[in-house]
Formats: C-alpha cells, structure tokens, sequence
C-alpha cells in the first residue's frame, strides 16, 4: 500500500542520491530539524539540511556543482535554497568543523520511504544544533529533549569533546 | 491518556501534554512528516492571511499528493 503512495521525501532523496551516484557529493546526510524529528515530536522546519562531503574539497567552499547539476534537472534554485522535487533542500559541507565531521563519520543508515539514506545520530544532531546555538536551535533543543530522550553518556561525551557542556548546561539544564 | 474529566490541576494537564508529546514523538516518521508540512501550511496561511511573504509549504504546487499521503497515514 504505502509503495503506491506519493510520498513527501522518497523522491528528493532519490535525487541527492543520484548526486552521490554521479560523483557530485559524497556521504549526504540528513541533519538539523529532519533529523531531530525522525527522533522526536515534529517542529516546523522550512528546509531539509543535508550534510555531505564535496570531492577534492578545499577550505573554500563550491557548492555550484551541485546547483548546477540539479539545475539541469529541473530543480529551482531559491536564494540558498534548491527546490528538489517540492522540498527545499539546503546543502551544508563541513568546513573546518569537526563537530559536524564526527556526526557525518557516525551517521546511522536509515530507509526513508524506500530509500536509503544516511542520517545523523540522535545524540549529534542535537550537539550540532547546540553549536549553531541560535535562540530557533535552542528552542527546538529544548521541544525535542521533552519528548525523545537521547543516550545521556553518549551525548555528555559529544558535549565535552566539543566544548559545549557548559553552553548546554547554562541553556537546557538551568 | 488522561481525559478532561480526570483533570483535577494544572500539573494533570502538563502531565498529559508530556505524555501526548513522547507518543508523538514515537510515531512514524511518516506521519511526522504529515505534520511538519501541516505545520508549513499553517504558517504560510497565517503569514498570508497577515500580509506577509512567507516560503511556500514543501509540495505547494502538487498538493493532491499530500491529501494523498494523508489519507494512508492519518
């Protein structure tokens, strides 16, 4: 039944997929609010992050063969945002953040409407958005932690790799 | 799940708005996803409705498909 459905996000992952496939990108991910949600209860999100490596990646980031190559396949580039098939797609490289390295490196493989994916760990994509630490983040941070408890020892331990216990404390647990 | 007809304080009813979100929470990814673009619909429609420029829910152009997706999922 539900393979005859139109799903929301088989189609668009299919395509970032088709990416990785090409050579274009390495590793996507789905990261920020998704993934959060495929843990939690859901908040609202514009956009879908997916995380990814860009082959022979410099400290200067390019993201052009990406639009470019979805471009041709007919997706509508808005501002930062890519249209790819009804959902607007933000692609995000890590530059000098080990953070969002370790959360690619450790990111679980999942099938989402049929299509396998990789997204990351419960425990990372709230680290990650702790690092963002924009009020938005901490607030969802804060909605997610009340409905879906992450590993406890594993998260404390992302936390203070990073340099973010203090941070976390001073905002969730104050 | 608690009902109104039990409620006797305000801490019943955070209780129950707790309990409400973990099962949420623990629901299909699927179905969050219905709620998320529900969620876009609403504030498009409520940004609009203030004469505000809002982004677009995802699907705007094709929304047969999320009636669709509703039905099977709701």
């Amino acid at each position: 039944m539900q393979n005859q459905l139109p799903p929301i996000l088989g189609p668009t992952l299919e395509m970032i997929n088709r990416l990785e496939r090409e050579g274009i990108i390495h590793k996507p991910t789905i990261g920020g609010s998704v993934a959060i949600m495929y843990y939690a209860q859901p908040v609202k999100t514009d956009d879908l992050d997916i995380f990814c490596y860009l082959p022979n990646q410099t400290l200067l980031i390019d993201l052009s063969p990406i639009y470019r190559r979805l471009e041709e396949l007919g997706c509508k580039v808005k501002d930062l945002y890519i249209n790819v098939k009804g959902v607007d797609v933000q692609f995000l490289v890590p530059a000098n953040q080990p953070l969002v390295e370790e959360a690619l490196e450790n990111a679980l493989s999942v099938e989402i409407e049929n299509v396998k994916i990789h997204l990351f760990q419960y425990e990372y994509a709230l680290a990650v958005k702790a690092q963002a630490g924009r009020a938005k983040d901490w607030a969802h941070i804060a909605v997610a932690l009340e409905s879906a408890s992450p590993d406890r020892v594993k998260l404390e331990a992302i936390l203070k790799e990073h340099g973010l216990c203090e941070k976390w404390r001073r905002k969730i647990e104050e | 799940m608690k009902s109104y007809e039990n409620v006797r304080s305000n801490e019943d009813i955070y209780e129950a708005k707790a309990e409400s979100r973990r099962k949420r929470a623990a629901e299909p990814f699927e179905r969050k996803l219905l709620a998320l673009v529900r969620m876009q619909l609403m504030d498009y429609s409520l940004a609009i409705a203030a004469g505000r420029v809002a982004r677009k829910p995802w699907h705007f152009e094709d929304q047969e498909r999320i009636k669709k997706y509703a039905e099977a999922h709701d």
